[in-house]
């Protein structure tokens, strides 16, 4: 039987049973990881999983139900089986599930790319990771270096009641590595991770980027970190490049943002926000110059697609304009709750076997107004602290309080760099850090996103970008975590 | 989706006939799980999925590639093998290769549980609706989740070995929180037979601990006489348990690395009070019979009052150090004392009382120093009584630190943290001294 009279039995047997509204995703992903360390592979593997998810409504209640085992009969049992639990569910639905509209979309979409991954020999990207071990370990002191290509490729098929059929493709990769000093008579060591960042995009973005020359750059910085002086905790200016800030607005901007957690549903799990609903339109979240959008539209971000996996397409929208919380993210069964008549596309599963539920969108902070350059703002800046890289990071179940850390800290003394410092971490509450932001740079506006944002019950993961500028925070209170044992 | 173990021998032996690399390594693993979600008084998703996976290693000698599959049929399992064997030919060799290992002895048992593999819908919606009555009838708002599982892993190699297990899982946990959202309690466990699980009594504590957790009062970060409930100890425990690793140790990259070289093994590393220790025997908190590569498992002593007594060694790490290798804990148990976290709290003048941890992440490995949050009921401890809620608060401290300078435990109990739903852990509540770094609003 063809994948797409397999998609139909779903819905028509789905409707049969009962079902008001049904969907299905047959969706195939393919998976490559390849782990290195000094001069040896450690682990080659592919994978393939294929299945499909049946999604459906009864009265107002939502059912799912998935199988790996794609034929007709199974088809049959599993939208037999999301139908029941529907059913079985019902007593215990509150309000009836309300979809907002969407028109019936019969389209393709793929990620933008000149080189498939899943093409490209595998033997160059062993060379490339060899090769990045070895720049690293050449320098004196680098005692270790591991280094690791991900790929995914997730080919989507979906399918509802209300017509849409639609067809993606949607490439991602995540290439990275870690460098280890070890000072074996001190009994110390020190690590510098790479700063590059996962991307939705071809193998020509790995092959484009300096990779050895950063590995080299990494060991010398993972030697120096074992001598760096340890910080004079205190409040400082904090200026954080994109390698770092992204991070930041992903825990304390991109999850509080989400309407599911406002609302209560990620209670037991993720937690909930400090940013309710009574806030909206109304809450002074950032300072004036602090605007946030979100998206799937932006190329080589990972949340980019063309629809979610509510078949809506996706589009681009503000969260915080001028400092102040003017939306949130939804999905199609979320818009109703406050009141709007669309979807943002924020639905995604993260395969076949899950249930699609809202999840973040790359949510990006807007390149500042005036003029300015990341070596303008440091010049511009008396005390102060620079981080790079994303390293440790922490958060509330409301995303007030948190603390993180980066590869690489710097002082800044009278607008120079004054060298690297250690055990340092900034603790700050969301609403207070935005809204001590007082300059953002204009140019050097880069992506920077996980691969493995968790949320939900059973966890599910999500890839995600986050764009910004270096950005530059007031009075900022660093730390020192510094603990002997 | 359940496989016998003549129906898993099958499909490894059709594999492994397809298969031309010198050696080949087949494993499956099975699972069907079926989930129910709540929140805000009202059911939110559900689900019933099942997948079976297949992963194919070959080997040409040094020469080593793996793939994977969800699919069985013959074209399916030459399409994996033909992946992994060509995945091997690009490898290099790898000088750390080991041999697969040949036919091993497995104990035993098995705690598989058909009534918790299969439960029907409706014995997930009935806990919905309990806990969602009780809420609505208290004037309180309920979240909760709760899963049933059966998994198959099997393993057989072109060496003859085969090791086949079947576990049956069942979780829940839930999280109360009061109208206004002044207050918060959580309560949950994990259980290898739904029969052995009470889900209504984890719905009342978490009920009871919204409602003491309510208008809770602020006390300045510092380092106090803690209480940590045995979900906040899990945690700690498995953040400990992951530097286990006796090549980091070895090669100056652990809190088990010894200044000048070598391991600890042998030395005191925490209080005299703590032992530790995995055995997949256990009925408290089964594991499987083997682990990676066909290594059976067995019991592993890692603490013994307060001393380090076994690190993890890989096969290759282990034949390069001539030690035995020893699988990572497939479990994880704490001795603990003898009365319950009550008696811990009448014994204790002036503390404070955690029921879970948050958001827990390293910031410095070699002193395996941690970050994170307290979460759904802190509570001051005055001349052993409960008297008020206490806000959340950051901590910035190690397990190093709360297992070395504990002074008193309940008995242990299976549990499960924040970090570590998954894992398979017993431990007491411990009373210990905390640095709490900076304090929380959240509630």
């Amino acid at each position: 039987m063809q994948d797409r009279e397999l998609l139909m039995r779903a819905l028509e047997t789905a409707k049969q049973k009962g079902a008001s509204y049904a969907d299905i995703r047959l969706n195939r992903y393919l998976r490559q990881s390849i782990n290195t360390r000094e001069k040896r592979v450690t682990n080659i593997s592919n994978s393939e999983s294929f299945g499909f998810g049946i999604r459906v409504l009864v009265d107002g209640t939502w059912g799912f139900a998935a199988s790996q085992n794609v034929t007709a009969a199974e088809i049959d049992r599993v939208a037999a089986q999301a139908v029941a639990i529907a059913r079985a569910n019902r007593a215990a639905q509150g309000k009836p599930v309300v979809l907002a509209p969407v028109k019936a979309y019969r389209d393709t979409w793929q990620t933008p790319v000149m080189k498939d991954p899943f093409r490209v020999p595998t033997q160059n990207k062993i060379d490339l990771l060899l090769a990045i071990n070895a720049a690293a370990l050449k320098v004196k002191g680098a005692a270790f270096c591991t280094s690791n290509m991900n790929f995914v490729k997730e080919e989507k098929q979906f399918a509802s009641t209300e017509g849409s059929e639609i067809e993606q493709v949607i490439i991602r990769q995540a290439p990275s590595f870690t460098v280890t000093a070890v000072d074996r008579q001190a009994g110390k060591f020190k690590t510098r991770n790479s700063l590059a960042e996962p991307i939705g995009a071809g193998y020509e973005w790995t092959e484009s980027y300096p990779w050895v020359a950063e590995a080299e750059k990494a060991a010398e910085q993972a030697v120096q970190k074992l001598s760096a002086k340890s910080v004079e905790p205190g409040k400082y200016d904090l200026i954080l490049a994109p390698s770092n800030l992204w991070l930041t607005i992903h825990e304390s901007v991109g999850h509080p943002t989400e309407l599911d957690r406002a609302l209560g549903y990620e209670a037991n799990y993720a937690g909930t926000s400090f940013l309710t609903t009574d806030k909206l339109g109304k809450f002074k979240f950032g300072s004036d110059i602090v605007n946030f959008f979100a998206d799937r539209t932006q190329p080589q971000a990972l949340a980019t697609c063309g629809y979610d996996d509510d078949g809506v397409p996706t589009h681009e929208w503000d969260l915080i304009r001028n400092g102040v919380f003017v939306d949130y993210q939804t999905t199609r069964d979320q818009a109703a709750w406050i009141g709007q008549k669309e979807s943002h596309a924020c639905s995604y599963g993260d395969s076949w076997g899950s249930v699609p539920f809202q999840r973040m969108p790359n949510v990006s902070l807007r390149p500042g107004k005036e003029k300015l350059t990341l070596d303008e703002l440091i010049a511009d800046t008396k005390r102060g602290i620079l981080g790079e890289g994303r390293s440790s990071y922490s958060i509330d179940q409301q995303r007030y309080n948190f603390q993180f850390s980066a590869q690489l800290f710097y002082e800044i003394r009278d607008g120079k760099i004054a060298g690297l410092v250690e055990d340092a971490a900034y603790q700050a509450i969301t609403p207070e850090f935005w809204n001590s932001c007082d300059r953002i740079c204009s140019e050097g506006y880069t992506l920077g996103g996980s691969f493995y944002d968790g949320k939900g019950e059973p966890g599910q993961v999500n890839a995600v970008s986050h764009g910004c500028a270096a950005a530059r925070f007031r009075n900022v209170n660093i730390i020192n975590t510094a603990r002997t044992m | 989706m359940s496989l016998t173990r003549d129906e898993a021998r099958d499909i490894i032996r059709r594999t492994l006939e397809m298969a031309k690399a010198d050696e080949t390594e087949v494993s499956i693993e099975a699972n069907r799980e079926a989930n129910l979600r709540y929140a805000n008084n009202e059911v939110s998703t559900s689900g019933d999925v099942s997948n079976v996976v297949i992963t194919v290693g070959a080997y040409y000698g040094k020469r080593r590639g793996a793939a994977s599959i969800n699919q069985y049929d013959d074209e399916s399992l030459r399409r994996v093998v033909q992946r992994a064997q060509e995945t091997a030919r690009f490898a290099p060799e790898d000088p750390e290769s080991m041999p697969l290992l040949g036919e091993q002895k497995y104990a035993d048992r098995s705690h598989y549980d058909e009534a918790t593999a299969s439960a029907a819908p409706e014995s997930r919606a009935s806990v919905a609706r309990h806990a969602i009555q009780l809420a609505k009838k208290t004037n309180l708002v309920a979240a909760g989740f709760m899963t049933n599982s059966g998994t198959v892993s099997a393993l057989g190699n072109s060496r003859g070995l085969f090791a086949y297990d079947r576990l049956s899982r069942a979780t829940f946990s839930n999280t109360v929180r009061t109208k206004e959202g002044n207050g918060s309690g959580w309560a949950g466990t994990n259980a290898d037979r739904l029969d052995q699980m009470n889900a209504a009594a984890l719905v009342d504590t978490a009920a009871e601990k919204a409602v003491m957790s309510k208008n809770p009062r602020s006390l300045d970060p510092g380092t106090y006489t803690v209480i940590l409930e045995p979900a906040a100890v899990a945690d700690l425990l498995l953040y400990f348990a992951f530097q286990f690793d006796a090549r980091s140790a070895d090669e100056g990259r652990s809190f088990f690395s010894k200044k000048g070289g070598g391991t600890k093994v042998g030395e005191k590393v925490l209080s005299d009070k703590v032992t530790i220790w995995t055995d997949p025997g256990d009925t408290r908190a089964p594991g499987p019979v083997f682990a990676g590569g066909g290594l059976p498992t067995s019991r592993v002593s890692w603490i013994e009052n307060g001393v380090l007594r076994n690190l993890v060694y890989s096969r290759f790490w282990a034949d390069k150090m001539k030690a035995e290798p020893v699988p990572s804990p497939v479990n994880i148990i704490m001795k603990g004392g003898t009365g319950s976290i009550a008696d811990l709290v009448k014994s204790t003048k002036n503390g404070v009382l955690v029921t879970r941890l948050w958001y827990i992440r390293f910031l410095d490995p070699q002193s395996v120093l941690l970050t994170g949050l307290t979460r759904d009921g802190v509570f001051k401890i005055e001349n052993g009584k409960i008297r008020h809620a206490l806000r959340n608060f950051r901590f910035n401290d190690t397990p190093v630190s709360v297992f070395s300078k504990l002074d008193a435990m309940s008995r242990e109990v299976r549990t499960r943290g924040s970090e570590s739903e998954d894992f398979s852990i017993v431990c007491p509540a411990v009373r210990t001294q905390f640095t709490f770094s900076s304090a929380s609003e959240a509630v």
